[in-house]
């Protein structure tokens, strides 16, 4: 999967308008993820990537790129 | 006809117990939590069953703790939300600390606009309220409204998790602004009661 097609699952997850987000949107700047969002990427992770994220995990993320390289 | 409020300090959600006063068995709106509840319940009173609002952990958290306690009680709830009780995935309690599985008996699926008598003349009304999840109910009993997580005040409905929808989540919103009256409460998911005369349809777009 492409870095564009995770942002593009991503951005749906969060219910951001498609082509907010990049590699490099620093997490802090983004009103929509908040803590249900952080849920729903949990779930994503999960989900499409077969990745289980723990809240540690994401404290640690502060880009977008962080939360695309964990996705892997 | 008393409501009394439980609010749950780990999740920050409600259970709402409905009481009458010269019967024996109470109702429950949603059970996220089973410890704080014991300490509420009329005394002498036993739990004839549980309305589900929707499945999410932190509104049936303490389903089981609960049948143990009461097992001839009835658990209702829209089809999906049946289904999503013994899917840890679905009802999301999986990515919390506390899966929760439930295959309990005496399990009852409830349809829109279908009528359930609680007591002699005393129904609780029954709406689909799709969009949080899609198996959303919200409950009218007299001039309360149990809404689980299809409005709670002051905030804009989450549809960002599993089972949600934004679109069909204004349809469920007009339905219910559309059914409110000014002097009716609204018992959210999460928060106080509120009178509907506070809120604003605008608020919830």
């Amino acid at each position: 999967m492409t870095n564009q097609e995770k942002i593009a699952l991503l951005e749906d997850a969060l219910e951001i308008e498609s082509g907010t987000l990049n590699e490099s949107t620093m997490l802090s700047d983004v009103a929509e993820y908040d803590s249900m969002a952080k849920l729903s990427l949990i779930v994503l992770c999960d989900e499409e990537f077969s990745k289980k994220l723990t809240g540690e995990q994401i404290k640690e993320f502060k880009t977008v790129g962080d939360i695309l390289n964990f996705m892997g | 006809m008393i409501i009394h409020q439980v609010p749950l300090s780990k999740y920050t959600s409600n259970i709402f117990i409905l009481e009458k006063k010269d019967n024996s068995e109470v109702w429950l709106i949603d059970i996220g939590d089973f410890e704080p509840l014991k300490g509420r319940l009329p005394a002498g009173k036993t739990v004839a069953g549980v309305f589900l609002t929707h499945p999410h952990f932190d509104h049936i958290g303490g389903i089981n703790e609960l049948k143990a306690y009461y097992p001839e009680m009835q658990v209702l709830g829209s089809g999906q939300t049946l289904k999503a009780l013994n899917n840890p995935k679905e009802n999301l309690s999986f990515y919390h600390e506390e899966p929760v599985v439930f295959s309990g008996s005496s399990c009852l699926n409830l349809d829109d606009l279908q009528e359930f008598e609680l007591y002699p003349s005393l129904k609780l009304g029954i709406y689909q309220t799709p969009g949080h999840y899609s198996g959303s109910l919200t409950f009218k009993l007299n001039n309360f409204w149990f809404t689980g997580d299809s409005i709670v005040p002051g905030y804009p409905v989450v549809t960002k998790l599993k089972g949600g929808d934004r679109q069909i989540n204004q349809v469920s919103l007009d339905r219910l602004f559309g059914m409110f009256s000014d002097e009716d409460i609204i018992c959210s998911g999460h928060g106080e009661m509120v009178k509907a005369k506070s809120l604003n349809r605008k608020d919830y777009f």
